[in-house]
């Protein structure tokens, strides 16, 4: 009877501490894949400005399409 | 299979732990591959951007860039913390074309960076076309570390303590298109990166302890 209360004592202990090591696999597995997501969305935030001309930290000029020209209009026919 | 009890937990005990310490091992080692892989792809493919944007003359002609990406680093060795990790290399490559057909620049930009050092290819050195070019760089880790185990005991309390001083060189000889550029030398941080231009002694030895009571 005490050596089946030992067992069921020492089998609690231990699926206490197994449990709290796979929460804490499974928390740093979760923390690295979100890092992953956050840093590419972060990444296509910021994908216009880096492909502007102007540097940041300047204003960005507008793109404005200039009117086309009599001399243009070959193009589209 | 084990006529005494405690022996047999004993053993189970340790295989469970190591199991566990190689679990995580594994897992604390390739998350930190995959980010910086993710990271540093990132960071060669804008740099390549704003070279062929010509962002440095925000007026100035637009053209063609390739830049690539060198970095060693040290990973963490969480199996015996008090032992020098891996040495990982992280390599990339980025070609950006960027025209916009108002203006052409002269010629394109590459650069090579190590370890933060830039290396900007001449015009000149680039091969002609139809050219089979081979290159041969040359890495060497010059290690020299020093473990310190110490045990102290004083009123009924041991107090262990083990402590990990590592000097790490990385030597590298750099040939790019035929030309051979003087050797760069590196050292060891104590988060794993490598310097060029050390500015304090954290930067120069990897300097790690623990003690426990």
């Amino acid at each position: 009877m005490i050596s089946r209360g030992q067992a069921t004592l020492e089998f609690s202990l231990i699926f206490i501490i197994m449990v709290a090591l796979l929460f804490g696999l499974l928390g740093l597995w979760k923390w690295s894949s979100d890092n992953i997501i956050k840093r590419q969305l972060r990444y296509n935030e910021t994908r216009i400005q880096a492909g502007s001309r102007t540097s940041p930290g300047e204003p960005g000029k507008p793109f404005t399409a200039e009117d086309i020209q009599e001399n243009q209009l070959y193009l589209f026919k | 299979m084990f006529c005494n009890r405690k022996a047999q937990a004993a053993t189970e005990l340790a295989i469970l732990g190591s199991l566990i310490i190689i679990a995580f091992t594994f897992l604390i080692n390739y998350s930190e591959k995959i980010n910086r892989q993710q990271s540093y792809l990132q960071q060669t493919f804008r740099a390549a951007l704003k070279e062929a944007g010509g962002a440095r003359a925000p007026d100035g002609p637009r053209n063609a860039a390739s830049y690539t990406q060198v970095i060693f680093r040290r990973m963490p060795n969480v199996g015996t913390p008090m032992e020098l990790g891996q040495l990982q290399s992280f390599n990339n490559s980025s070609n950006v074309l960027w025209e916009d057909g108002t203006s052409q620049a002269e010629n394109g930009v590459t650069k090579y960076e190590l370890n933060g050092d830039i290396i900007s290819l001449n015009p000149g050195d680039a091969p002609l076309a139809g050219t089979i070019e081979s290159a041969t760089n040359n890495f060497t880790n010059k290690v020299n570390t020093t473990i310190i185990s110490s045990n102290q005991s004083a009123g009924g309390n041991i107090i262990t303590t083990k402590t990990l001083n590592a000097q790490d060189i990385l030597q590298a000889d750099v040939s790019i298109s035929g030309r051979q550029y003087p050797t760069f030398t590196y050292t060891l941080g104590t988060d794993g990166k490598y310097y060029s231009n050390p500015t304090s002694l954290e930067q120069t030895i990897l300097n790690r302890s623990r003690s426990t009571q």
